[in-house]
């Protein structure tokens, strides 16, 4: 008899079981890696100077960096709740057992897909509500150096918005945002990932 | 090292970057260095017309010392005042500072032909400097 059991009453016997996932980690990485293997590619550079030009220019309409924060997370919600359908349909990802499995499926598929990179899911808050995705490298910011006026922006804020977007159309309202950001000299990138609730209604997104 | 000096010249003259250790005097002129780069400008565009490659090798003289010249893709030019014979060491130099330079042309928070003040440029062609331009 043990004292801890895992959430569902199961015992902690084996990795599997305390996470109570599907597809453990290893398993999502190779399917993360052949569904990155199958779909079309761009250019990244094409990609890097599109969403460079992008943040410039929005830096020049708003002049309030923690505006174009904002914008920039609200163009990820619109991107993220299109991205969704695109995601599930090539990865064939089924659904999650529990939140700690959606935060590997996003870091290691998901991410993968898209951008080429995993991240790392790191940080879990005691009741398991909260998590970190660590970036070793963000294809997005490759060849940016952040001018000391900007200081406060976080370049790659539409890939929050993307995933608030996306985890809102299966029914999951979150927070995401930056924690730290190699950009703005920090040691490392991380996102924060904060469940706040499951949705039941299923209302229509909006668009502002 | 040698003793040089390095200045990137852009559109209507700007000057985007300079460095080097080479001072020379003259009564009463200070940056007596910049004022015989900027007179080989002249010499540079009228090379340029004719040219089809983007290393100018020596494109003037000025006492002891020759200037060298390598225009980028974007017409910026990257003049080197320096005493060095050997071409290949110069034009080494000239295609490590290109490389540099396109990735300052890559952030996008870079406006074009304006003064590149980044530190990581400036030791980076320091250190080309270093590592091409020996005597």
């Amino acid at each position: 008899k043990t004292t801890n059991t895992s959430r569902d009453g199961r015992p902690p016997s084996s990795p599997l079981f305390a996470f109570n996932m599907a597809n453990p980690v290893a398993v999502l990485k190779r399917n993360g890696e052949t569904i990155f293997a199958k779909v079309e590619k761009i250019n990244a550079e094409l990609l890097i100077l599109t969403y460079g030009s992008l943040v410039a220019q929005l830096i020049k309409d708003y002049e309030d960096i923690s505006a174009v924060n904002q914008q920039l997370d609200t163009m990820g919600y619109n991107i993220g709740v299109r991205l969704i359908d695109e995601f599930i349909s090539r990865s064939g990802q089924g659904r999650c057992g529990n939140f700690k499995e959606t935060a590997e499926v996003i870091a290691k598929v998901g991410f993968k897909m898209f951008l080429g990179v995993t991240a790392n899911v790191a940080n879990w808050s005691p009741d398991d509500k909260e998590f970190s995705l660590i970036f070793d490298e963000n294809p997005l910011a490759e060849f940016v150096d952040l001018p000391p006026s900007c200081n406060a922006l976080f370049y790659s804020n539409i890939l929050c918005g993307v995933l608030r977007g996306a985890l809102e159309m299966v029914q999951i309202r979150c927070d995401v945002k930056f924690i730290k950001d190699v950009v703005r000299g920090d040691e490392i990138t991380e996102i924060r990932v904060i469940f706040r609730e499951y949705l039941h209604e299923a209302a229509p997104p909006s668009d502002e | 090292m040698a003793n040089f000096l390095f200045v990137m010249v852009g559109k209507d003259d700007i000057p985007l970057y300079q460095t080097g250790n080479l001072v020379l005097q003259r009564e009463g002129i200070s940056h007596m260095g910049q004022f015989v780069v900027h007179s080989s400008l002249d010499v540079i565009e009228e090379l340029l017309l004719k040219a089809n490659t983007m290393n100018l090798k020596i494109v003037d003289h000025y006492e002891d010392y020759n200037i060298s010249a390598f225009v980028t893709a974007g017409n910026v030019k990257l003049v080197l005042l320096h005493d060095l014979k050997n071409d290949e060491s110069v034009k080494a130099f000239f295609l490590a500072v290109n490389e540099y330079y396109i990735k300052i042309l890559l952030n996008p928070f870079y406006e074009i032909n304006t003064p590149i003040t980044s530190p990581y440029f400036g030791s980076r062609v320091r250190n080309a400097a270093k590592r091409h331009l020996k005597p």
